[in-house]
């Protein structure tokens, strides 16, 4: 609901919404307060204008709609223009220095649709920028092909800058250049409008004495503080649209050409963002999730752009309604994706272990220890992700990563192999699940116990970062030979002891009282 | 030498020139004097006129009368005084001669 007001202009009525009035009455108080000098025949020419604007406010007067609004005002008033853009002469030469003649429209950006072929963003760019649009449509063009980009910053060019509508906005559009030089002539204005302004302080008038020195001093630091700010906010708008296109490139780099990054993955499909998709194990939790973060990243990303847009190419469109959505979605996502941690956590950080230990025959002596590398005859792609090392088999959809070999003095008569196999960041209820899905298997053929090189997990497992550790125990007095092959896996410590100059592989040696391999004498 | 300045000046005659010269072909109320100078992108914003008409009648190059309108209430309809014409007369000489010299300059270059 809306408050209207009857009124008289121009020799006719009008209804006209209140925010619309206050504006118009607004606009006229600043054209009688500049004619009023020019006596009768400024009255004579507000007149003029009120007829006119009389006239204006009849075209927009329909039946369906019988009340101006604020949107019709501000039509009106860009055709009739702010007095500034007038161009006559002033009667009295007195405000000439102060004046309008100096006044220069800066080029501001706006969007050609006439010359365009599309919305006329590359059409105002070239306006803009004074280039022939030709080269801006083909770097648009290029862009696009770079993952979508080209389509993406054209879009939001044509929601954020507004269309030159008015004769004013077109010639504006080709306006006084923006750079170095005029941005430099610019801050030096505002400099001089602030000096000045302060050295009208000092030297006053009576007139101006009346107003008390509070309010001067007032009027002063708000001079100064404007012009800083005007400043400040300039240097925002490039910092805002610089961090903003390297989030974005970023962003789509991660969305799209992750690939690329990881490689061929099986276990990464699209938006499959590693450490997420367990996270929240609950079904549709982590596809909820991931909306959810690509609007906590996307949205500030875009509104960055969007401010820095609005600020280098002045800007002054407001949407009220699309800024009161995107905070309230913001905020939305934010509070499910907490929501969803929070549901979610209590299933994950989890790590589980299960071991089996078996025992060996030590029938025959010497007992010969060897490693049979099982994946010699898979075809194995090996990957890399940061630091962790991933070796995938395509035929069997499986992850394969190298065991762990101790071998320890046994602590009664009895050979025993234990295999300790280890997950983490699983869920209470499915820990056991997924140590049953880790494979391992060595053997014993007379003499000889086969360990395997490799354990093998499904290849969706790789988040639990599993391992698999073979603790071999030999009875104190056992006789064993190494085979040189179980360097491969021994664990580093014991490497260095049995491996390192290779004087302990290959013959017989046996496990001393001190808990030693020493060789046979 | 200050570039707008001159524009708005340059911008500024040629204006008051088109005015008498559309005035010299018929009588006009402000709009029609309006929609004739938009057409040609002489004005950019309205409000430019209003001024301008107002100074011309003071300078006696115009004058106007009330007449009755079809819609709404009567207009201001703007005509040529005798001293407007031969003002008009004046400027279209000193027009003409201004672009011959100004192209004898520009093509000679």
């Amino acid at each position: 609901m809306k408050k209207t007001l009857q009124i008289q202009i121009g020799g006719r009525h009008f209804h006209m919404d209140e925010d619309g009035y206050n504006k118009l009455s607004h606009y006229l108080e600043s054209l009688k307060s500049h004619f009023a000098k020019e006596g009768e025949s400024g009255k004579e020419i507000i007149e003029d204008i009120e007829q006119r604007i009389a006239e204006l406010l009849e075209k927009k007067i329909t039946p369906s709609k019988e009340a101006a609004s604020l949107d019709d005002v501000n039509e009106i008033i860009a055709t009739l223009g702010k007095v500034e853009d007038f161009i006559y002469d002033e009667p009295s030469s007195g405000r000439h220095d102060e004046g309008y003649s100096d006044r220069r429209d800066y080029r501001r950006f706006f969007r050609d649709d006439e010359n365009g072929y599309i919305g006329g963003v590359c059409s105002g760019l070239g306006e803009f920028f004074d280039i022939d649009p030709l080269w801006i449509r083909l770097a648009f063009i290029a862009l696009v092909f770079l993952k979508g980009l080209g389509a993406i910053v054209y879009i939001i060019l044509w929601i954020v800058v507004p269309r030159a509508r008015s004769t004013a906005e077109k010639l504006q559009m080709k306006g006084m250049p923006v750079n170095l030089t005029t941005i430099k002539e610019s801050v030096n204005a505002e400099y001089d409008k602030v000096r000045s302004s302060l050295d009208g302080l000092q030297n006053s008038s009576a007139a101006d004495r009346t107003r008390t020195a509070f309010e001067n001093i007032m009027r002063a630091v708000g001079l100064v503080m404007v012009a800083i700010i005007k400043f400040i906010i300039g240097t925002i708008g490039v910092v805002f649209l610089i961090i903003g296109s390297v989030f974005l490139a970023v962003l789509i780099m991660v969305l799209l050409g992750v690939s690329n990054v990881f490689g061929h993955m099986p276990f990464w499909n699209g938006v499959d963002l590693p450490g997420l998709s367990h996270l929240f194990g609950t079904p549709g939790h982590y596809e909820i999730a991931v909306i959810c973060l690509v609007i906590l990243v996307l949205v500030p990303i875009v509104v960055l752009i969007y401010w820095g847009i609005k600020i280098l190419f002045n800007i002054k469109t407001k949407h009220p309604v699309l800024r009161a959505f995107t905070l309230t979605g913001w905020i939305l996502a934010l509070i499910l994706f907490i929501t969803l941690i929070f549901a979610n956590s209590a299933n994950y950080a989890v790590g589980a272990t299960g071991s089996k230990t078996s025992a060996v025959g030590t029938g025959k002596s010497p007992l010969h220890i060897d490693v049979i590398d099982n994946i010699e005859d898979k075809r194995i792609t090996e990957y890399r992700v940061f630091d962790y090392r991933f070796k995938y088999s395509k035929w069997d959809e499986s992850l394969y990563d190298k065991v762990a070999l101790t071998i320890e003095p046994s602590d009664d008569k009895e050979m025993h192999l234990t295999v300790n196999k280890q997950v983490k960041n699983v869920g209470i209820k499915d820990s056991d699940r997924y140590i049953d899905r880790i494979e391992y298997f060595w053997n014993q053929q007379d003499s000889v116990v086969y360990l395997n090189k490799y354990f093998s997990t499904d290849g969706d497992d790789f988040w639990m970062f599993s391992e698999v550790n073979v603790r071999l125990r030999i009875p104190e007095g056992q006789e064993i030979v190494i085979s040189p092959r179980i360097c491969d896996i021994l664990e580093s410590y014991q490497y260095d002891q049995y491996c390192y100059d290779r004087s302990l592989v290959d013959q017989k040696v046996v496990m001393s009282p001190e808990g030693n391999l020493v060789p046979v004498k | 030498m200050d570039l707008e300045n001159a524009k708005a000046q340059m911008r500024k005659g040629v204006l008051e020139f088109c005015i008498l010269s559309v005035l010299s072909k018929g009588d006009a109320y402000a709009t029609d004097l309006l929609n004739k100078l938009k057409e040609s992108e002489l004005i950019v914003v309205e409000g430019t006129l209003y001024p301008l008409l107002t100074r011309q009648k003071n300078a006696g190059l115009l004058s106007y009368r009330w007449e009755e309108s079809t819609q709404g209430p009567p207009r201001k309809y703007y005509a040529l005084t005798d001293q407007g014409r031969e003002v008009l007369k004046e400027l279209e000489t000193s027009w003409k001669k201004l672009i011959e010299a100004v192209d004898s300059v520009t093509t000679k270059i």
